[in-house]
């Protein structure tokens, strides 16, 4: 079993598209000379619908291995006998497969073919095999195409980075590639990032993740996005409201303590919610999936009782030579109060809150995800800004100094739409608006 | 808590293939990225901060893991959890002050108020403390530091250190005030909203016997 040539060339071409971002036309001759190597072959179940057996969390869903995209992958439930099924939607001549396995591998299982799939015809079988990238010739006709593992070779599960289908004459598949270099058009901004620009909806007491259920619990909020957000709402509740978001289909819920000056509430006037993919190393980057539906995240410290207890930061927008604080900074004249704050970018893989609301996400280290969080979702960074400037003495947040600064996040994007966003923007590196294209 | 196996990641394996003469020009494609996204922050005006170094503090990292990952134990929903999460600390808090009222409150009544009170918070916490190791929620103060509304702020418990008389009798009832309405609120919602029977036993409890305690307090 062969586990060389076409394997490495994938991440290579990876390293050099990232590199390529100040090179564009290094990585076009790149992509050229690459991509004449497999013609011949055309790869006919990607993005087709697929089913799986199981699937072991909310990040390993059954489209990862037929996405085109070798950085996600579809991994099973902890049992031997799993399956993974893709209707092609015609019948297709079938010549052959393309596993790429992750570790986690199957030793044993069968490929096979069918026209109504239900009935099925084993065109490839066997009990020896050890997993890496394969390419496998067979002959056969059908409409659906299934792996069926009996063994694994691992405790886990089993786990397909992609599985293709492949139709037509020629030796060589054509290679995957991280994300197709087609899609990347001319003078795009080599930037990992989409946006949702979403207005101040309204102000409570109330905070569903840290008090879901008890309206009046908490200390002031201001909410943004999802138009209905209060103590009892949960994924349900918001998939049934209405958002302010640009883009309106981005219906998640953002919320942060209320500013005051003196006694009076302030709302931002510029309420950015940026998905980024920067914070890790770019083949992380190509490998990052879209938050699971209904995750809810929390960043910046409202316990902090010091300016070394928080990551978010103060500073003025137009006024650069400010500088940034966690603590509020003085804004000349005609600029505005702004703050950033960064949501850490790395999921458990398993839970989608957890009882003190952080330990389920985690902080990139040395640029990559930890292994008790191994999954990289896009970072989220939130940019308010204020319409104040000047001393301020009078400033304060609702729960407390301008260190107490904090920000949840209630995950209620279409499953469909955030990860066409990842797959486009994050992915691949490419700069995008709020309509999530370039 | 039961803690899954954690699946490993994608291993060295697959990092280790960029080959060796492409190392330089990856890292000057990342020079010129790290150029590129300070321009593009330009654009809009305001500069992005330097990316923060390492893991803030309090947040898991690959060696470091927090208690209190998971769900609650069956028949107890997050509201059960918040609510105790959140009264625990609500009466530490308030105990601090009645505490202090033996030694310095000037009024009679005052003194026996704070003792009346005391002890059935004390009495409360071990049952609070119940219900959450019940849960199976590990007892983290996840406000901690905080001042939640209803509480007496830090800062306001540490004047109190220095006030006598008159002036600590009036601390002890506006502290009093605040926190028996801002009780009887929460434990409304737990009553409304929660779903474990004891937890929610407790609760009406709570509303019941803070909200006249409330009524006995002259109205400030």
């Amino acid at each position: 079993m062969s586990h060389a040539l076409p394997t490495r060339r994938l991440p290579a071409r990876r390293w050099l598209l990232a590199a390529g971002a100040a090179v564009a036309t290094l990585a076009g001759a790149l992509v050229i000379t690459e991509s004449g190597a497999g013609a011949a072959v055309e790869v006919v179940s990607q993005g087709r619908p697929v089913t799986a057996s199981s699937v072991e969390n909310g990040g390993t869903a059954a489209a990862n291995a037929v996405d085109g995209n070798s950085g996600t992958r579809w991994s099973s439930g902890f049992a031997d006998v799993q399956w993974l099924r893709v209707d092609l939607g015609r019948s297709v001549p079938v010549s052959g497969f393309r596993l790429q396995w992750e570790s986690a591998y199957a030793s044993a299982f069968q490929l096979q073919l069918s026209a109504d799939g239900s009935n099925w015809t084993s065109v490839y079988s066997t009990t020896t095999a050890t997993g890496g990238d394969r390419t496998i010739p067979v002959t056969g006709t059908g409409r659906y195409a299934r792996l069926l593992t009996s063994k694994r070779a691992t405790q886990y599960g089993v786990s397909l980075w992609e599985f293709q289908v492949l139709s037509g004459s020629g030796a060589t598949p054509a290679p995957t590639t991280s994300y197709p270099p087609a899609t990347i058009p001319p003078g795009a901004v080599r930037v990992a990032e989409f946006l949702a620009e979403c207005p101040f909806t309204h102000r409570l007491p109330d905070d569903p993740i840290v008090f879901p259920g008890l309206p009046g619990a908490s200390h002031m909020h201001s909410f943004f996005g999802n138009e209905t957000t209060n103590a009892m709402t949960n994924l349900t509740s918001l998939q049934a409201g209405q958002s302010s978001c640009n883009p309106s289909i981005d219906i998640s819920s953002y919320w942060v303590p209320t500013l005051y000056n003196g006694d009076t509430p302030v709302e931002p006037t510029g309420t950015t919610f940026y998905y980024l993919g920067e914070g890790v190393r770019p083949d992380v980057t190509a490998r990052i999936q879209p938050f699971p539906l209904g995750l809810r995240v929390v960043a910046g410290n409202a316990r902090a009782t010091g300016p070394g207890d928080s990551i978010a930061r103060w500073s003025c927008l137009h006024a650069g030579q400010v500088g940034s604080s966690a603590n509020f900074v003085n804004c000349p004249a005609g600029t505005m109060l702004e703050s950033y704050l960064d949501f850490p970018q790395c999921w458990n893989g398993r839970d989608l809150d957890s009882a003190d609301h952080k330990s389920h996400m985690a902080y990139p280290v040395n640029q990559d995800c930890p292994a008790s969080h191994p999954v990289p979702v896009p970072k989220l960074r939130q940019v308010l800004r204020y319409p104040v400037n000047g001393d301020p003495a009078a400033f304060r947040l609702a729960s407390g100094a301008g260190y107490t600064m904090h920000g949840d996040f209630f995950n209620a994007w279409p499953v469909e739409e955030l990860a066409r966003r990842v797959r486009d923007c994050i992915n691949p590196i490419v700069k995008c608006g709020a309509d999530g294209r370039p | 808590m039961t803690v899954s196996p954690t699946r490993p990641g994608p291993g060295p394996v697959r990092r280790s293939r960029a080959r060796a003469g492409l190392v330089r020009l990856a890292t000057a494609g990342a020079a010129a990225l790290a150029v590129i996204g300070v321009l593009a922050f330009g654009f809009r005006g305001g500069p992005a901060p330097a990316p923060e170094a390492g893991t803030p503090a309090g947040w898991p990292t690959a060696s470091v893991q927090l208690p209190g990952a998971g769900t609650p134990a069956a028949g107890f929903n997050p509201t059960d959890v918040a609510w105790l999460q959140l009264m625990i600390p609500m009466n530490e808090r308030m105990l601090r002050l009645l505490d202090l009222a033996p030694a310095q409150a000037a009024d009679p009544a005052v003194r026996a108020l704070a003792a009346r009170i005391a002890t059935g918070h004390r009495a409360e916490l071990t049952e609070l403390r119940a219900a959450l190791r019940r849960s199976g929620t590990p007892e983290v103060d996840v406000h901690a530091g905080h001042d939640m509304p209803g509480m007496v702020p830090l800062a306001e418990l540490a004047a109190a250190r220095t006030t006598r008389g008159a002036a600590f009798d009036e601390l002890v009832r506006t502290g009093l005030r605040a926190h028996l309405a801002q009780s009887v609120l929460v434990a409304r919602g737990e009553r409304t909203a929660g779903a474990e029977p004891g937890v929610k036993a407790l609760a009406a409890g709570f509303e019941t016997s803070r909200g006249a305690e409330l009524a006995r307090l002259p109205q400030g």
